[in-house]
């Protein structure tokens, strides 16, 4: 696949997402979100409009406004990440936590195995949470490989309902020195 | 908008950017925003996994308010913004005051369940919110039996938060990774 086949690809995903997202959101509760996304209100405030627009718990109305805060920050990472010298410099994210939480999951061991077994293994590593950006192992971890049913069916963080993990980039030294690519070779 | 802008503007990267044609010039600009982007989200994220003072003082879950901030990037010919929206964001930039919109007061949180919700949210979900006569807080009663009651946000007209320079990249490394980004890109155009 060539870079810009590769770039194609990504940005044709976060329209894809763009989309999903939007279609998940009924009119009454867009305003909200991008108001909080824009960071125009905060999580407070947020809470309490979204409360106005239907009854909903706590965790459902944090599941709305922040699943969608973080797929639009996903949605931005993948589109920054796309370029051609980001690609070339960058070929592969990493699943990291970047959000605490009170009970974090303890099974993304599983998941990643459970992704990586349905998707070959393609431009994935084993032993770490690292896939090359293109790998298919990242839309079988959105849709929750292995039956995992809290699953949000993106490519991209957050992979589940409230979870806390997100991407960091991979510089293509430490991909080489994972086998995922060679040193001065073209993303494939 | 509670967003702040990132500038860089080194003679190092203004040399490289006009020796090049107006389409190079957008590309090298959109390179070197794609690149500050990527650097300051990865900051933030490390920043608000490790500043979390006000939500563990209070034993509260922290909002994520900057973990989750939005960072976007535009760029052309003549040049590449990066954006980060996030409440509270300017403190990067020195101290910060907020006065309370459409209220009479601003409503600090001061206990865990006050902490990310309003009072017109709690009191939605039951919780009889009440302001002691002649007091600047308010509280409520775990007990409606109980003679003691907690509280759970400060009453303030304004509040100041501090200077907090390390939510952003140091300048130095936003120009390095930018000049990097740059070399990267100007390499593999004469390649």
């Amino acid at each position: 696949m060539t870079d810009e086949e590769l770039k194609e690809k990504l940005r044709e995903i976060a329209r894809a997402g763009a989309l999903a997202a939007a279609r998940h959101l009924s009119p009454s509760l867009r305003p909200i979100v991008e108001a909080y996304n824009a960071g125009e209100i905060n999580l407070a405030e947020a809470r309490e409009r979204v409360a106005e627009v239907f009854a909903a718990n706590e965790p459902r109305i944090d599941l709305i406004v922040k699943t969608q805060r973080r797929m639009a920050q996903s949605l931005g990472q993948i589109v920054a990440g796309s370029t051609p010298g980001q690609l070339r410099r960058y070929p592969a994210w990493r699943l990291v936590r970047g959000g605490t939480r009170m009970v974090p999951r303890a099974d993304w061991q599983r998941r990643w195995i459970a992704a990586g077994s349905e998707s070959g293994w393609q431009g994935a590593c084993r032993d770490d949470f690292v896939a090359l950006k293109s790998s298919p192992i990242w839309a079988a971890l959105g849709q929750g490989a292995g039956g995992f049913r809290d699953a949000i069916g993106n490519p991209f963080p957050p992979f589940a309902f409230g979870s806390g993990m997100t991407w960091e980039r991979v510089s293509r030294g430490e991909c080489a020195a994972l086998g995922l690519v060679e040193e001065d070779a073209d993303n494939g | 908008m509670a967003d702040i802008s990132v500038n860089i503007n080194t003679p190092q990267l203004d040399g490289i950017a006009k020796r090049l044609e107006p389409g190079a010039r957008a590309e090298l600009h959109q390179e070197i925003a794609a690149e500050i982007q990527q650097t300051v989200q990865g900051h933030l994220r490390q920043y608000a996994l490790a500043h979390h003072r006000t939500a563990a003082s209070l034993g509260a879950r922290p909002t994520g308010n900057l973990e989750d901030a939005k960072v976007e990037s535009t760029s052309d010919s003549d040049g590449a913004t990066v954006t980060v929206a996030a409440l509270g964001i300017r403190r990067a930039l020195g101290p910060l005051t907020i006065t309370p919109k459409n209220k009479a007061a601003l409503t600090i949180p001061v206990a865990a369940i006050a902490y990310g919700r309003s009072v017109a949210y709690l009191k939605a979900h039951g919780v009889d919110v009440f302001r002691p006569k002649g007091k600047d807080y308010l509280a409520y009663k775990e007990n409606p039996k109980s003679q003691f009651s907690t509280v759970i946000y400060i009453l303030a007209k304004r509040a100041t938060l501090k200077h907090e320079p390390g939510l952003l990249p140091g300048q130095e490394e936003l120009e390095k990774n930018a000049i990097e980004a740059a070399r990267d890109y100007i390499m593999e155009e004469s390649a």
